[in-house]
């Protein structure tokens, strides 16, 4: 089944004279259960192409759907509901919010969809469960690890079973091995929990984590990699060939 | 280039200084406006000049007093933009800029806001200082046939001394604070804001339960000791009902959330629980100014309500008082049962041509203390005015005056003695007093009490209920004249017309005064009704302006202070708002934590105030009824009124530039 389909996408700023064609003309859909990735160097228009999908910014022209919905003509209330119900967010610098538990942190996400309270306590210990951070809901930020906040962010994303997890560089303010667990993490989400992940990420090694890769360059899709059948070493070496490629071409051109 | 630089930034983070604008703005207006009393139409008559000079005076100190709590609140708010603006100044220092010139910009700034809202605050100080004018005229009931502009260039030049002092001060030590700031600290001051550790919520529980247990001891210590034994005790009902506050205002935010906690419906309804977050992370932070607040607006309410509620009062008194246009009595160490006629006439002059009807009579001293005959019948344990003697008039002169002024005549029956009682007190005591079997023995004779209860009478003019106090004695004329005499007095009506007759009784009384008096024991003193009812509206005016420049003067502090705090508050929580609107929160959810985050900084100290202040309104009662106050409705409804004109204002205020911030901000910038 299809949850997302982008179609001739544009996102320009500036004017008269002076345009920057953030994203030029993309399109492609992603399915059910897929976890997807989107990769390019900064620059490359890749957050632009979130914040269109995650409705925080809004389109210049095409489309956007989500579940059958076309978000590019939501406006206002409505953004704001679609965003709460159907979209889960990992922010690269965790964005939790200081002054509240992990459990507050993930339950909010369920507050704000006025969920009724009764639910909310099992649907925290369920998700908390299956992203191993049961032991630590209690904790503020400041006491977990890069590592965990960054599952408690996940956590926070998923509770509220969204058609899709939008992800922004979340490995970027980690360190290897805690980024490599959160890396699990977001597979258990795909996989046990059936979660649809749009990744936004600039490393080779985290992308190698995905089913499939686009490839951004200048605003447009440069290239498409599938995972298929492949073990991830081999994958991982896909993707940096292409990753050469895409900076090689640039050097061409200097 | 600084000059160019710092208007620019003024005008740019006009926002920032609307609040800081809005309140120097008004502590000028009102600065000037209290200030300017010397300024007011010129006063009908010399006791009117003499009651004004005193108020003017009051003023005077009073002027100071509130230019250091108003330099305190610059000196806060200015920190306040210091912070916010850290890292503009950090990025100057960056980009090479030496120290001085940061800091003279940071001058310039405060110096152009400074020097603007003076000038603002005189204009509306000079447009309110005629309202107040009008607004005195009208209390003095004096005519005004034409409408004169008042301006008071003493006032305004001291205003713009006082608050230049201010400012150089605060500009002193703003500039001390930012050259002491190293680069990194002002480069990263928003990071190092929101630096948080939490803290057990069951010791916020305990601290609470503790802090109520407090407040209510000294509320119960209050009120079962009333006024009476008040030197002891009330610095240790106030040291208990301050900590109790404090640790009241220090766990309340703990205390509601683990309430809230407990209650998962509510705990998880809409934002609550970021709310009470969000104000628990903060309270280390500002529970010691919130409880400052809190005491400042109790200040506010009493010194408002207290000032209103005595203007509004006193007229029952008064009519005691001036039962009589004039009464003039002999006040001489010796030999002052000599009637005051008499005097006057040694001196060869009579006051025929003033009074047409008048008493003349003597006091009589029984040498009978208040305190013993009355022990007892007084509600509290002490009893006004000690050490005082109960004085005696005859029965017949008594009549004589009842007769000339209109008021019921007695008829004592044989052996039988009356007391009179002025006040509403020294009536109730009386009341008691009489209530058994009372006999007085005097010169010899032994005198029942009169079987018709306490009498009324009024015996003379005078500003208080009389020299010879609230209680006097009616004696059978045999009874008085075997008791030497004191005060000879005369109590009359003027002839003719009564505005007319007092002028020139005035000015008379006060040239023969002084003639008889010069060189001699003998003195006259004596009040006119006039005298006493002017007397009486200068106090009242006084303590009204008293009371409102006081309490406004709190107010706007106390306001302003939590104005700035929330509205930086507001400014550090934009992250966080950013964040829950990424997350798809209703922008009315938003509103709504906002406004329940404001409202609750604004209101709870304010309840816990007039709590406060309604627990000693109810001690001060008896305080307050002695001193005229019957009705306390009315001032309360006003101070109500004023209290939330202001404070309302300033929360409504900072509640839509908090919201502003925390809705307005684009999602898609970082």
């Amino acid at each position: 089944m299809e949850i997302l389909r982008v179609e001739h996408l544009h996102k320009y700023y500036g004017g008269r004279g002076n345009v920057t064609k953030a994203v030029d003309d993309i399109s492609f859909s992603v399915e059910k259960g897929e976890f997807l990735g989107v990769m390019g160097a900064s620059g490359s228009g890749k957050t632009t192409l979130l914040n269109c999908i995650s409705t925080i910014d809004t389109a210049t022209s095409g489309s956007i759907f989500v579940g059958g919905q076309d978000v590019t003509q939501m406006r206002g209330k409505k953004l704001a509901a679609f965003r709460r119900s159907q979209l889960g967010f990992v922010f690269q610098d965790f964005n939790l919010l200081d002054t509240l538990t992990a459990r507050e942190n993930v339950a909010l996400a369920l507050t704000i969809l006025r969920t009724p309270a009764r639910e909310i306590d099992v649907r925290v210990q369920n998700v908390a469960a299956e992203l191993g951070i049961a032991e630590v809901l209690e904790k503020y930020p400041y006491q977990l690890s890069g590592g965990q906040k960054q599952r408690v962010a996940c956590a926070r994303a998923i509770v509220t079973n969204p058609q899709m997890v939008l992800a922004d560089e979340p490995t970027g303010a980690l360190d290897s091995k805690s980024a490599r667990m959160l890396l699990h993490s977001l597979q258990t989400m795909v996989q046990v929990m059936e979660a649809t992940i749009l990744m936004v990420t600039h490393d080779a090694f985290t992308a190698s984590y995905c089913d499939r890769i686009l490839f951004i360059k200048d605003g447009r899709i440069f290239s498409e990699l599938v995972k298929g059948e492949q073990s991830r070493k081999e994958f991982f070496a896909r993707i940096i060939e292409v990753v050469t490629l895409l900076g090689g071409e640039s050097a061409d051109v200097l | 280039m600084c000059c160019k630089l710092a208007f620019r930034n003024v005008r740019r983070s006009l926002k920032d200084y609307f609040v800081y604008f809005l309140t120097l703005t008004f502590g000028v207006c009102i600065f000037y406006v209290f200030g300017s009393m010397d300024a007011q139409q010129a006063m009908d008559s010399p006791v009117q000049s003499s009651i004004f000079a005193m108020l003017i005076q009051i003023m005077d100190v009073l002027s100071v007093f509130v230019s250091i709590v108003l330099g305190f609140l610059v000196l806060y708010a200015n920190t306040f933009l210091i912070k916010r603006r850290k890292k503009e100044l950090g990025v100057y220092a960056l980009l090479g800029m030496p120290k001085g010139k940061v800091n003279l910009i940071f001058l310039l700034e405060t110096a152009v806001v400074g020097a603007l809202s003076l000038a603002c605050g005189l204009g509306l100080g000079v447009a309110a200082s005629q309202a107040v004018s009008l607004l005195t005229a009208q209390v003095f009931e004096v005519k005004l046939d034409t409408f004169h502009f008042v301006f008071s260039p003493v006032a305004a030049g001291k205003t713009i001394l006082y608050f230049a002092i201010i400012f150089v001060v605060v500009m002193a030590l703003g500039s001390v604070s930012i050259s002491r700031q190293k680069l990194i600290d002002l480069l990263s001051a928003q990071k190092k804001n929101q630096r948080f550790r939490a803290k057990k919520l069951w010791h916020a529980v305990v601290l609470f339960l503790l802090s109520v247990a407090l407040i209510g001891t000294a509320y119960g210590m209050f009120i079962k000791n009333g006024m009476r034994v008040l030197g002891n005790e009330i610095p240790v009902i106030m040291a208990i009902g301050g900590v109790g506050t404090l640790l009241f205002f220090m766990s309340l935010s703990g205390f509601l959330l683990r309430i809230c906690k407990s209650n998962r419906r509510l705990y998880y309804n809409k934002l609550n629980m970021f709310v009470l977050r969000q104000l628990n992370s903060k309270i280390n932070t500002t529970y010691l100014s919130v409880t400052f607040i809190c005491l400042m607006l109790l200040l506010a309410v009493g010194a408002l309500s207290f000032g209103i509620g005595v203007a509004d009062s006193m007229q029952s008194e008064l009519e005691v008082c001036t039962r009589y246009d004039v009464s003039l009595y002999n006040g001489s160490a010796n030999d002052s049962g000599r009637p005051v006629l008499e005097l006057l006439g040694e001196h060869g002059y009579d006051l025929d041509d003033y009074l047409e009807r008048s008493v003349s009579f003597a006091y009589h001293d029984t040498g009978i203390r208040k305190s013993d005959l009355l022990a007892g019948c007084y509600e509290g344990e002490d009893i006004p005015g000690v050490n005082v003697t109960i004085d005696a008039v005859s029965q017949s002169d008594y009549n004589a005056l009842m007769e000339l002024s209109g008021q019921p005549t007695v008829d004592l029956s044989q052996g039988e003695y009356g007391v009179v009682a002025l006040s509403g007190d020294a009536q109730k005591a009386v009341k008691r007093y009489l209530a058994t079997e009372r006999s007085l023995t005097l010169a010899g004779e032994t005198l029942t009490a009169y079987r018709g209860g306490y009498l009324t009478g009024s015996l003379e003019t005078s500003t208080g209920t009389g020299a010879s106090g609230d209680v006097v004695f009616v004696l059978p004329d045999r009874v008085a004249a075997a008791i030497p005499s004191i005060r000879g007095t005369v109590s009359g009506f003027y002839a003719g017309d009564k505005e007319e007759t007092e002028k020139e009784f005035f000015a008379f009384i006060n040239q023969v005064g002084g003639e008889i008096e010069a060189g001699s024991e003998v003195r006259i003193y004596g009040a006119t009704a006039e005298m006493v009812y002017q007397i009486a509206l200068g106090s009242k005016v006084t303590f009204l302006y008293i009371g409102i420049y006081l309490g406004i003067v709190f107010l706007l502090a106390s306001a302003a202070i939590l104005a700035l705090q929330q509205l930086s508050e507001a400014a550090d929580n934009n992250q966080r708002y950013r964040l829950l609107r990424k997350l798809g929160t209703d922008d009315g959810m938003v509103r709504g934590a906002v406004f329940s985050q404001v409202a609750l900084y604004f209101f709870i100290p304010l309840a816990l105030a007039l709590v406060h202040s309604a627990v000693f309104f109810y001690v001060m009662q008896d305080a307050l009824t002695s001193l005229g106050v019957q009705n306390i409705w009315p001032s309360t409804l006003w101070t109500l009124g004023i209290v939330l004109a202001i404070y309302g204002a300033y929360f409504v205020l900072t509640y839509f530039g908090a919201r502003r911030m925390a809705t307005e901000t684009s999602l898609a910038t970082k």
